[in-house]
């Protein structure tokens, strides 16, 4: 004879279950849920050089990084495109000199972006293609392509 | 004096409803006196179905009468009706389980083994989360792994990071041809 299971007897066997199921929906949803999200990127494009013009405030937090790691004597943002863009889709932003840069959010993993950064140069030819794992609002550098008198640094955020 | 037989038992249901059929079994047992004994007996005779349940009374009674004895302790004896209540209290479930219990009724059905493995199985899921998220933090203090580095044929790059700076930095030397407007 089949007899319904009440919530006592539920309480000894299936709790363990049920809540181990629970926490891991609860405790790892990123995977899960942030697949379906956007990634949203922030992207600083910053001209460094040796000239006057002091440190663009707009830097923020990353101006003193920036003096910490660099000797140039002036920083300024060029541009500070942003944008959200799906998994595995790319997303790009106009560079100076006719260059562009392309990322591609690949995957999400316990708060971790994995991106793929691409910088092409004017005449369509790769300059740099990488992988990066970033945290959520953490920042990597790419630097080095020459702008008038200094160089760009690209400073690249997501989550 | 039936006249017309037992037709579909109704002297047995008249039995059973005066009581007499409860002096059946005492009957089949031999532990009626002489004048009971010489009632059922009279009793018999009109019931087919009352004889055909001494009879069975009967073998019942041999069967148990040729089962080996049973013999307890004292100690046996005084434990063994609160284990039956027990048994019965517990419900058909747990009668159903095996004599050698396996790691789920162990560990799992156990009310205070379930509680302590709910624990042990939340403590692994944070330990196993913060675990992962300590060593990547030590691993990358500054958020920031770089997984695979390619320059283009166009370039060279070198990835560094000052020994008092928190940025991880991809740099990319341009050759000149491949820059003619900046």
């Amino acid at each position: 004879m089949v007899q319904l299971r009440g919530w006592k007897d539920l309480s000894g066997s299936s709790v363990p279950i049920i809540l181990c199921g629970l926490f891991s929906i609860l405790g790892m949803p990123s995977d899960g849920l942030y697949a379906q999200a956007p990634v949203s990127i922030r992207v600083q494009v910053i001209y460094a050089a040796n000239e006057p013009g002091g440190v663009d405030s707009r830097l923020g937090g990353l101006a003193g990084e920036l003096q910490k790691t660099f000797r140039y004597s002036m920083y300024r943002v060029l541009d500070a495109p942003q944008g959200s863009v799906a998994l595995n889709q790319a997303w790009t932003a106009s560079l100076p000199g006719d260059r562009r840069l392309q990322v591609v959010p690949t995957a999400i993993q316990g708060g971790q972006y994995s991106l793929t950064v691409r910088v092409i140069s004017s005449g369509g030819q790769l300059l740099l293609n990488t992988s990066v794992r970033l945290r959520g609002g953490a920042t990597v550098l790419v630097g080095g392509p020459s702008h008038q008198a200094g160089v760009l640094i690209i400073a690249i955020t997501a989550g | 004096m039936l006249i017309f037989g037992d037709w579909m038992g109704i002297t047995h249901r008249l039995h059973m409803a005066l009581g007499r059929a409860r002096r059946l079994a005492p009957y089949a047992a031999g532990e009626l006196s002489l004048i009971e004994r010489a009632r059922v007996e009279a009793d018999l005779e009109r019931c087919p179905a009352c004889r055909r349940e001494v009879e069975a009374y009967r073998l019942i009674s041999q069967a148990l009468q040729t089962s080996p004895p049973i013999a307890m302790t004292p100690g046996e004896a005084s434990a063994f009706w609160p284990s039956v209540q027990r048994r019965i209290r517990r419900g058909a479930v747990s009668l159903s389980r095996s004599s050698h219990p396996g790691f789920r009724e162990l560990v799992w059905d156990h009310p205070r083994l379930s509680f302590l493995s709910v624990a042990a199985a939340l403590l692994l899921i944070i330990g196993v989360t913060l675990g992962q998220s300590i060593w990547w933090t030590a691993a990358t203090p500054n958020g920031v792994e770089v997984v695979s580095l390619e320059a283009g044929d166009d370039a060279s790059v070198m990835l560094f990071q000052t020994p008092g700076g928190s940025l991880k930095v991809i740099w990319v030397f341009e050759r000149p041809s491949s820059h003619p407007g900046s």
